[in-house]
């Protein structure tokens, strides 16, 4: 306890406050950026924190990292262009409802989604990461594998009127994601003589093609604003309020994102659409999804801001980084000089307490960010086409170029933009296409990698109690829009034969 | 203020910018940042080893020093840029010299020639470690007792790395065959390990360093000639009896082919300094890094001595596929 | 438009298929598995569409259409322009254009002031704050 009270007078020294807002505020302007997203902004700023004490340094990097996923998630909302890969399943929900003239309310929602999901997820890293991290050292090779086609089965039967074509979505994710070096044998393949392709297709190109560029030529074609100007019911508290309506998709998605989180690897634009996908499962009136429903955008907000905490569960205790914002951030402790792993905790524990209680300090920076400034970004939907448009492309196409400095890049969001375009217009959902991409590296090189390591036997992928649970469920996803039709079918049936 | 006025100082600094960057033929070198171009993820090792010298050799160069990260193919994509840039000194490159030399060998996109780059200067020196899960084996012959009873799952940092050709050389030595798993780096082996999926890892010193002090995993062998300072207590091969040639696990800095004489000095003489102030070495000292300072000169010798005895084993890992 | 997608589809699982031949059998052993699924899946979904018949067309708004091949032009044109003279100079150029095509005239000017003071903001964000190296195009004039 007194490790506690002596971390948290620590993180509310002058220095490491100013650092906590300092770092805020930067992590929001960098989530608000499409493609600059939280790991190349703490890398930007990297150099300028070399020269501070230690904790005053992570808890700005950390801040950032924090704030960044909640700032995505505002343009995701108001502009329908992600921030962060992270916030690309809010956009479903989020832009509907900022269409509807209730932008401040899903910005309020999002805000308590940050809250709660954060501190949910920090409270669980402060208390739990050394039996958290245990279990997810039981995940290898092949139940990765199993994972993420659970995942890509999850995502793409969601709808139930297209779940072929989402299938297709997410095959063609996953053949787009074979292009480049393979991981196992380091054969070039798919590149068809084209050398930048030589690292695949850039997820954050393909992002910010298949979601900003879409939606800038989209709003091209029509030339009004996005909300007017009478239409803009419910302020942000209204939002923050509605949020605890809904305490089972919180808990879910809470648990989702942190399962996600603590496991490294899999990250949070896969915990953002499990999430919002088990919200559309599990909802009385799963149609209205899509056209601004409130839970869609609570799931996904909160189990991205669970998830968080957990991909530091395993830096922290394991040092082994859950994502590749982790990964910078555990340099970055090296660099400080803090072991990661369970030696943090013994030889710089007070870095790391104060780090934690800098961490849940965030939480309350954000609650009044959030519900203080958040009128005013609303504001923002009233501006006209022809000035968001081009700001979009623009942004947007920075992003695109900053991630490797390289032009071919911006062609390729380009190119992803029509593809993103007449998917929308012919009834092919593009997120199954995007998590393919994302998750295809994942599916396949577990897949090669279990094989090696059993040596060609396909005993691997159900020896272990997790890989057994986990097929099942693929089984379940995959057959539950029919299942469940069948089941209805025979419920009708028996009401119907009561007198 | 007119409307026109305004915006006429609107545009004025639009035109200035671009004038403040002319590159004259001016003073002495360098003039603007230097980048650094680094072929892995931030966080990575070679990562960290450039980072934690950069702000040093910005204060010996006079300029910042920009740490840039172009991950791809394993640093192919890094090599390949820096080789074909402007020998200007102002974009250079930080990597680990057998990994250049082994993906010159295998990989079809290297376009990069290892004996054209400009050799600036060495930092540090790596070995190589096999480790593996304290609850699996307690000593190096234990596991290597049980490698020749059966197959052992030994992880590597990728395919065709250092680190597999180090791992093939462990199998001829002691004599026996091992399934070697390829990962994307160091990390993601040693994960798989704690999580007792494999037998061992060979990976790097400084990775492995902090788990091992924490006893996450256990250390079973360096492969060096002689006990290292990083891990005093670990055997190496010659204390085991075995005779194996020592490959060197170098990071250094390489610039494009030609960079022309007066740069190259003032750049090695930034390095030499900052490798040698006392932030720096303290720094390494409390990371367990190894300092190996090379010159110009002295590097390019090691680079010869290195390149037949690195072709030596990458051809032993080819025919053995 | 939904059957000129699938077809596209179709021809790209085809092209992988055959690529991957080129590649030993470790190397295009998940490649084939999930292109041959992919086709499965194509054909399935050509079936149904066959099935269900040709369904009422959507009437096609002409003005739409016109103003989405204006925005891709815009688009095409953009790109071209930023390997030329840069980065910043594609920025330019979208604001520029979108404005005279999309916006009303009247509005004009004060649009261009906008577009190219956000330009400008961005080069001051991006180039100056941020140290993001800003693509200087072929033509150096950025």
């Amino acid at each position: 306890m007194e490790v506690f009270t002596h971390a948290l007078i620590q993180a509310l020294t002058w220095q490491n406050l100013l650092a906590l807002i300092a770092g805020g505020i930067y992590g929001i302007v960098v989530g608000v950026l499409p493609g600059i997203g939280s790991a190349v902004g703490m890398a930007l700023a990297l150099p300028l924190t070399l020269r501070w004490p230690p904790d005053t340094a992570l808890i700005f990097l950390c801040a950032s990292y924090k704030l960044s996923g909640y700032g995505g998630s505002i343009t995701a909302i108001l502009l329908k262009t992600p921030g962060e890969t992270a916030n690309a399943a809010t956009v479903l929900d989020g832009f509907p409802l900022c269409e509807k003239g209730e932008g401040g309310i899903a910005l309020g929602a999002s805000c308590a989604a940050a809250v709660v999901g954060g501190l949910i997820g920090t409270l669980c890293l402060i208390f739990f990461s050394p039996p958290l991290a245990r279990f997810a050292l039981r995940f290898d090779a092949a139940e990765y594998c199993l994972l993420a086609i659970l995942a890509l089965t999850i995502i793409s039967t969601v709808i139930e009127e297209a779940v072929i074509k989402g299938l297709i979505s997410a095959v063609i994710g996953l053949t787009l994601a074979t292009i480049g070096f393979d991981n196992i044998s380091g054969i070039l393949r798919f590149t068809f003589g084209i050398d930048i392709l030589a690292d695949g297709i850039p997820i954050i190109q393909a992002l910010v093609g298949l979601f900003a560029i879409t939606q800038a030529i989209e709003l091209a074609e029509s030339t009004e604003t996005i909300s007017k100007l009478g239409d803009l019911k419910g302020s942000v508290w209204d939002g923050f309020k509605k949020y605890f309506h809904y305490p089972w998709n919180i808990i879910r998605s809470s648990l989702i994102g942190l399962f996600i989180g603590i496991l490294p690897a899999v990250g949070q634009t896969t915990s953002g659409f499990l999430a919002y996908m088990e919200a559309v499962r599990e909802a009385k009136h799963p149609e209205t999804f899509g056209k601004g429903n409130i839970e869609g955008v609570i799931a996904p907000e909160t189990a991205n801001n669970a998830c968080m905490p957990g991909d530091l569960v395993c830096t922290l205790s394991l040092g082994v980084p859950g994502s590749v914002g982790a990964a910078v951030f555990l340099g970055i402790m090296i660099i400080f000089v803090i072991p990661p792993g369970p030696l943090a905790f013994t030889e710089k524990a007070d870095v790391i307490y104060t780090l934690f209680m800098s961490l849940l300090l965030a939480h309350l920076l954000i609650l009044a960010i959030g519900l203080t400034s958040f009128k005013y970004f609303a504001l923002i939907s009233l501006v006209p086409n022809t000035i968001i448009v081009p700001t979009i492309i623009g942004i947007s196409l920075i992003g695109s170029y900053a991630v490797r400095n390289s032009m071919a890049d911006v062609a390729l969001s380009i190119v992803f933009g029509f593809l993103g375009y007449m998917m929308n217009k012919t009834n092919f959902s593009p997120i199954p296409l995007l998590i393919g991409l994302v998750l295809g590296d994942m599916v396949e090189k577990n897949f090669h990698r279990a094989l090696l390591m059993s040596e060609g036997s396909l005993s691997i992928f159900y020896e272990s109690l997790i890989s057994k649970i986990l097929i099942a469920l693929i089984f379940l996803s995959l057959f539950y829009p029919y299942i469940s039709k069948l089941w209805k079918r025979i419920r009708q049936k028996r009401k119907e034969a009561l007198p | 203020m007119s409307f026109k006025k305004r915006l006429i100082l609107l545009f004025v600094p639009l035109l200035v910018f671009p004038l403040g960057n002319a590159e004259g033929k001016r003073e002495t070198f360098p003039i603007k940042p230097v980048t650094i171009l680094c072929g892995y993820s931030a966080g990575g090792s070679t990562d960290i080893q450039i980072r934690t010298v950069a702000p040093y050799l910005q204060k010996y160069l006079g300029q910042p020093v920009i740490v840039e990260n172009l991950p791809g193919a394993a640093g192919t994509l890094a090599f390949n840029k820096v080789f074909s840039s402007e020998p200007d000194g102002y974009l250079i490159l930080v990597a680990n010299l057998q990994a250049m030399i082994l993906g010159e060998y295998f990989r079809e996109t290297a376009r990069y020639r290892t004996k054209e780059m400009t050799f600036i200067y060495n930092l540090v020196k790596e070995s190589n470690i096999l480790v593996t899960h304290p609850e699996l084996y307690g000593s190096f012959r234990e596991f290597a007792e049980a490698a020749k009873i059966k197959k052992l799952k030994v992880g590597v940092a990728g395919k065709w790395d250092p680190t597999h050709v180090f791992t093939a050389l462990l199998e001829q030595t002691i004599k026996v065959k091992f399934n070697v798993i390829p990962y994307e780096g160091g990390g993601p082996a040693v994960t798989s390990l704690m999580g007792k999926h494999i037998d061992a890892v060979m990976t790097i010193g400084s990775t492995a360093y902090d788990k091992v002090r924490a006893g996450q995993i256990r250390a079973l062998l360096v492969m060096e000639k002689a006990r290292t300072a990083q891990y005093p207590d670990v055997p190496v091969l010659a204390d085991l009896g075995y005779e194996a040639p020592t490959i060197l696990y170098n990071y250094g800095v390489y610039g494009p082919p030609k960079i022309p004489q007066d740069r190259l000095k003032i750049l090695e003489a930034a390095f030499a300094k900052a490798v040698r102030d006392p932030g720096y070495i303290e720094k390494t000292k409390k990371m367990n890094i190894e300092v190996y300072p090379l010159s110009a000169q002295q590097f390019r010798k090691i680079y010869e001595e290195q390149y037949p005895i690195t072709l030596k084993f990458a051809e032993i890992l080819k025919r053995g596929e | 438009m939904a059957f000129l997608l699938q077809l596209i589809v179709f021809t790209f699982f085809t092209l992988f298929l055959w690529k991957s031949f080129d590649y030993p059998f470790e190397v295009r052993l998940y490649p084939q598995v999930i292109t041959l699924t992919g086709l499965t899946l194509v054909g399935l979904s050509l079936f149904q569409h066959l099935k269900q018949g040709k369904g009422t067309a959507p009437t096609e708004d002409v003005l739409r259409r016109a103003r989405f091949y204006r925005i891709s032009l815009i688009l095409i044109a953009g790109i071209i322009l930023g390997f030329l003279i840069g980065f910043l100079g594609s920025v330019l150029f979208y604001y520029i254009a979108y404005a005279y095509f999309q916006g009303e005239r009247k509005k004009l000017p004060r649009n261009l002031l906008i577009g190219t003071s956000l330009t400008f903001f961005f080069y001051l964000l991006f180039g100056y704050f941020m140290g993001v190296p800003l693509f200087r195009g072929m033509i150096k004039i950025f």
